[in-house]
């Protein structure tokens, strides 16, 4: 039997209208619609295909958080995850990395996993920090911004491809048990089917305390969060479509000379 | 602590890359706040011809480590040799460059440390104490972190965060022989993406199709405004790429070329930073995006607010009306 571990964040929707929360310290939480961190999608997936490739193959969903990562949980678990478990931390969302990973790690460090994934980052906090934390925690080696992976057929070894910049990957094989952080491109995530859905609500999500690794600090501190100031003034064009794309015109044949006109 | 501030060169090949200099020009940026002292390490393998080189590029004075496991990257050793080599250092800052290898080994030596990780950091503020400032939220938001009290802090420095640092005279370089153990882990080579026929640097249009198209067809809406102009290419976010909307060769960002286009027009694109970092140095940008909120807008010089399945038929009509 092969044990998958994915890790998943449940993040606020991209395209949310964010607002400084209270204390200025995150964003205001409230009223925001969620769902799977996308490179966490990726994840799914690639322990998807894994479990049809070699069958005996048992995949765990983990997410540290608040009971509304629940649904989270369940998205994944429709999308093919065998069971979900929920690391019970109110604050679990706006918790340093590193506090993150030592609490999956003091979870997981009996388990006995052979394959952890992590996304590459999450999509609201874009860190890329939690899944190598994690390797290091629980002394795996490690492979992040995967596009590429293969399991070998005696499961003792995984070779993965890394993106590295300028269109070079770098080759890397790790023995398992492993960690992986998976980049997007990698796969396709399937829509989960209905059957799945409807099999997952009725997995019962342990809930399970929050405990780090012992003499652990947390890491890295958020002082405030605040609105980008913008670079340059954009100026907005205002007006139905065909006023807008007058207007538009107007500026940018005035830029150059680029269309050729007849 | 001792103040000092760590600077990890990264290499490629034997040679120091480009990124290696910013980051010397961001430690020195901490130095003229806190006066602490720059060091540059290089990891490699053999380590001294590095060290070397980065100290004549920097002027930073560099401690090359060495060991054959370090000759390519291997994430395990790097780890082994560091978490030995830094703690004799005792810095309070360590600066590693935000790259897919940057990124794969900070955060595990921040634990190894059990150091603060600090990544994607696009800039620092001093108000009292030093704060670095991180993108978050796709652009839409900024963070403003710090390390915990009297913890190392590993830094990961986003490209572009800073200016090359200009060396006054070449810095002395030295190496040290690690001692480090078998890993399981294996660096197997590297290879090269086959580069597409286009060069989108040519281009002086460039009409990128974002993920806001909603789907493949519309990508018609685009092709035909792009056969509109003069010397044009179409672009794409990484999103749409991944989609398989269009081939890897129109991907412009940090995995895909740097443009800088007389007009770049961003269509459905929301503006994350590893998109931003390809574009930004285009003449005219133009972005068009039904959420006024996207960060796109904040590097746009004109903005429209739209649904580009309305919008993009209207400016298509338009333009042919003037030809
Ligand atoms: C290591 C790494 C490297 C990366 N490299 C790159 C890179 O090289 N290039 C790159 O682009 N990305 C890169 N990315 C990905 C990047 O983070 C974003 O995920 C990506 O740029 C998003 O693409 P997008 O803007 O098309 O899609 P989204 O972020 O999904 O944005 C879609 C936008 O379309 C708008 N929209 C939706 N419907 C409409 C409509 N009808 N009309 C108008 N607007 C609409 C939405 O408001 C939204 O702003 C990288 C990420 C990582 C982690």
């Amino acid at each position: 039997m092969m044990k998958i571990l994915v890790c998943v964040r449940s993040v606020p929707l991209p395209e949310s209208s964010f607002r400084v929360n209270g204390a200025g310290n995150f964003y205001d939480q409230s009223e925001l619609n969620s769902q799977v961190n996308e490179y966490d999608l990726f994840s799914i997936e690639e322990a998807v295909r894994l479990k049809e490739r070699f069958k005996d193959v048992e995949i765990t969903v983990v997410s540290v958080g608040p009971q509304r990562v629940d649904l989270e949980i369940k998205k994944a678990l429709a999308q093919g995850a065998d069971q979900g478990a929920r690391i019970d931390d109110p604050q679990g969302l706006e918790k340093d990395s590193l506090s993150v990973a030592s609490l999956i790690a003091k979870w997981a460090s009996d388990k006995k996993f052979d394959l952890i994934f992590c996304g590459l980052m999450s999509q609201d906090l874009q860190r890329y920090q939690t899944g190598p934390m994690l390797a290091q925690l629980l002394s795996l080696p490690c492979a992040t911004t995967i596009v590429a992976m293969t399991v070998s057929d005696d499961r003792k070894k995984i070779i993965c491809e890394r993106e590295l910049e300028g269109g070079v990957r770098e080759k890397v094989e790790l023995l398992l048990p492993a960690l992986v952080s998976v980049q997007s491109g990698i796969n396709q995530p399937r829509y989960a089917s209905l059957s799945n859905v409807l099999k997952a609500r009725k997995i019962k999500i342990p809930v399970l305390p929050p405990e780090p690794m012992p003499g652990l600090k947390p890491g890295e501190k958020t002082g405030r969060i605040y609105l980008p100031e913008k670079r340059g003034k954009c100026e907005f064009l205002q007006g139905g479509p065909e006023q807008v794309a007058e207007a538009l015109l107007e500026k940018i044949r005035g830029k150059a000379n680029l269309f050729s006109e007849r | 602590m001792s103040g000092k501030i760590i600077v990890i060169a990264e290499q490629f090949d034997g040679k120091i890359k480009p990124v290696s200099l910013e980051l010397a020009g961001f430690g020195k940026e901490i130095s003229q706040t806190t006066g602490g002292e720059l060091i540059g390490v290089a990891l490699g393998f053999p380590a001294l011809a590095l060290a070397r080189e980065f100290a004549r590029a920097s002027g930073l004075k560099v401690i090359g480590l060495e060991h054959p496991n370090l000759e390519t990257y291997n994430a395990d050793s790097f780890v082994q040799a560091l978490s030995k080599f830094i703690p004799g250092q005792n810095p309070d800052y360590i600066l590693i460059p935000h790259t897919a290898i940057g990124w794969d080994f900070a955060p595990r030596l921040a634990a190894a440390l059990n150091g603060s990780c600090l990544s994607v950091i696009t800039g620092l503020k001093m108000d009292g104490r030093l704060r670095f400032l991180r993108p978050i939220c796709s652009g839409k938001l900024m963070a403003e972190v710090e390390p915990a009290p009297d913890t190392v802090a590993v830094i990961t420095v986003n490209p572009g965060a800073a200016r090359a640092i200009k060396p006054d005279a070449p810095g002395q370089a030295e190496f040290v022989k690690m001692d480090l153990a078998e890993t399981a882990t294996k660096n197997l080579g590297y290879t090269e993406a086959k580069r597409g026929a286009l060069d989108l640097t040519k281009a002086e249009v460039i009409v990128a199709a974002g993920r806001g198209l909603g789907k493949v067809e519309n990508l018609e809406l685009v092709k035909t405004l792009a056969g509109l102009f003069d010397k044009s290419a179409i672009g794409a976010s990484r999103a749409v790429v991944d989609a398989g909307w269009l081939p890897y060769e129109h991907q412009v960002g940090q995995t895909g070329q740097t443009v800088h286009p007389k007009l770049y027009l961003a269509l459905g694109i929301s503006g994350a930073i590893q998109h931003l970092v390809g574009m930004t140095q285009s003449e005219l940008i133009v972005a068009v995006n039904t959420d006024p909120k996207a960060a796109i807008f904040n590097v746009a010089h004109l903005g429209v607010v739209q649904d580009l399945i309305k919008f993009l038929p209207a400016l298509i009509e338009k333009i042919k009306e003037i030809k």
